[in-house]
C-alpha cells in the first residue's frame, strides 16, 4: 500500500493541534466556567437576560481562543516548533466549527417551536454531537468522536437533573449538563495529554537552537 | 543483462525507460519528508521539522541546506519574545516542483 506523502503530512500537522492537549484542557475549562454561570443564573434571583448569556458565549469562544494562543507560544511552540497553517485549513477549521453551531441552533429553534422538552434536550445533544463530530472528521480528532458520543449520553443525566426542581429545569433546559460534563471531560483528558506531552518534548535551551 | 544496462544508464545520468521522471533534489527520502511536511501547512519551525521528520538536527540542517540552494525553501532566521525561531517555507518554486514530483509518482504508481 503506498501513502500520498502529502496527506500524511496533512494529517499530521492537523494532529499537531491537539498534540499537546491545551486545546481541549482550555476549552474544557471554559465549558465548566460557562457551565457555572449557567447554574448562578439558574439557581439565583434575579435571573440574567439572554443577552448575557450571547455575551457570554461569545466571551468563552473568543477568550478560549485567545488563551489557546498565549499558551501555545509558553508551551508548545519552544518544544516541538510553531507551525503557521495553511488559509485554506483556518478556513475550513472555521467554516466547521461555524456549520455546527448553526446546526445546534436551527436544531434547537426547531425543537423549541414544537414545545416538548425531550425534543429540546435531544436536539442540544445532537446539536453538540454534530459540533464534535464535524471538528473531529475535518481536523482529523479521534477524540472529538469520542466527546460526540458523551454529548449523547448526557441526555439521560440532563432528565433526571430536570427532575430535581424549577432551578435545575432551568439550568438543563440552557444546555448546563451538556457544558458541565463536556468541560470536566475535555479538561480531564486535555490535562492528562499535556502532561504526557511535558514529559515527552523537555523545552529547548538558546543553545540547542539551530 | 536488463539490470547492466540499468546500471550502465545509471552511471551516464540517464533515466531507466521504466522510471518515473522524478525531481532527483526531492526523491530523497528525508527531504521529501521535509518538503511534505512544509506543503502541508504555510510556514514552520526547524523545531516542528524535527518533530514531523524525525531527523536529526544535523541531518535536518543539511538537507535544509540543499532544498535552499535549490531554490525549493526559504529560511528566515528570527525571535518571538525569546523564543528562537528558523521559519522555513516552501518558495512556490518548490510547490511547483512538489506538484510535479507527486504528480509523476501518483501516475507510475497507478500504471
Amino acid at each position: 500500500m503506498t501513502t500520498d506523502p502529502l496527506r500524511a503530512a496533512r494529517r499530521q500537522a492537523q494532529r499537531y493541534w491537539f498534540a499537546d492537549g491545551l486545546a481541549e484542557l482550555v476549552l474544557g475549562l471554559g465549558f465548566c466556567l460557562y457551565a457555572g454561570f449557567l447554574a448562578w443564573n439558574a439557581y439565583t434571583a434575579p435571573r440574567m437576560g439572554p443577552w448575557l448569556q450571547v455575551l457570554a458565549v461569545f466571551a468563552l469562544v473568543f477568550g478560549t481562543n485567545w488563551a489557546v494562543q498565549r499558551l501555545k507560544w509558553r508551551i508548545t511552540y519552544p518544544r516541538t516548533g510553531y507551525v503557521r497553517y495553511a488559509r485554506t485549513r483556518q478556513r475550513a477549521r472555521w467554516a466547521g466549527a461555524a456549520l455546527g453551531v448553526v446546526a445546534l441552533v436551527l436544531a434547537i429553534a426547531w425543537w423549541a417551536l414544537q414545545r416538548s422538552a425531550w425534543g429540546y434536550w435531544l436536539a442540544l445533544s445532537a446539536g453538540m454531537a454534530v459540533l464534535y463530530l464535524g471538528l473531529g472528521l475535518a481536523q482529523n480528532w479521534p477524540r472529538g468522536l469520542a466527546y460526540a458520543a458523551l454529548a449523547v449520553l448526557t441526555l439521560p443525566l440532563a432528565h433526571w437533573w430536570a427532575r430535581q426542581g424549577a432551578a435545575a429545569r432551568a439550568f438543563v433546559d440552557q444546555g448546563g449538563p451538556w457544558f458541565l460534563v463536556l468541560g470536566l471531560a475535555q479538561a480531564t483528558v486535555g490535562g492528562f495529554v499535556l502532561r504526557a506531552y511535558l514529559r515527552r518534548h523537555p523545552q529547548w535551551t538558546l543553545e540547542d537552537a539551530p | 543483462m536488463t539490470r547492466d544496462a540499468d546500471a550502465a544508464r545509471s552511471e551516464q545520468g540517464e533515466r531507466a525507460p521504466w522510471a518515473p521522471p522524478v525531481d532527483p533534489v526531492i526523491h530523497a527520502p528525508a527531504r521529501l519528508a521535509i518538503v511534505a511536511a512544509l506543503a502541508a501547512v504555510d510556514e514552520a519551525d526547524f523545531r516542528y521539522l524535527l518533530y514531523a521528520t524525525g531527523l536529526t538536527k544535523g541531518n535536518l540542517s543539511a538537507h535544509l541546506r540543499k532544498l535552499e540552494e535549490a531554490g525549493y525553501v526559504h529560511i528566515t532566521k528570527t525571535f518571538r519574545g525569546r523564543i528562537p525561531l528558523t521559519l522555513c517555507r516552501l518558495t512556490s518554486k518548490g510547490r511547483q516542483a512538489f506538484q510535479r514530483y507527486r504528480e509523476a509518482m501518483l501516475a507510475y504508481l497507478q500504471r
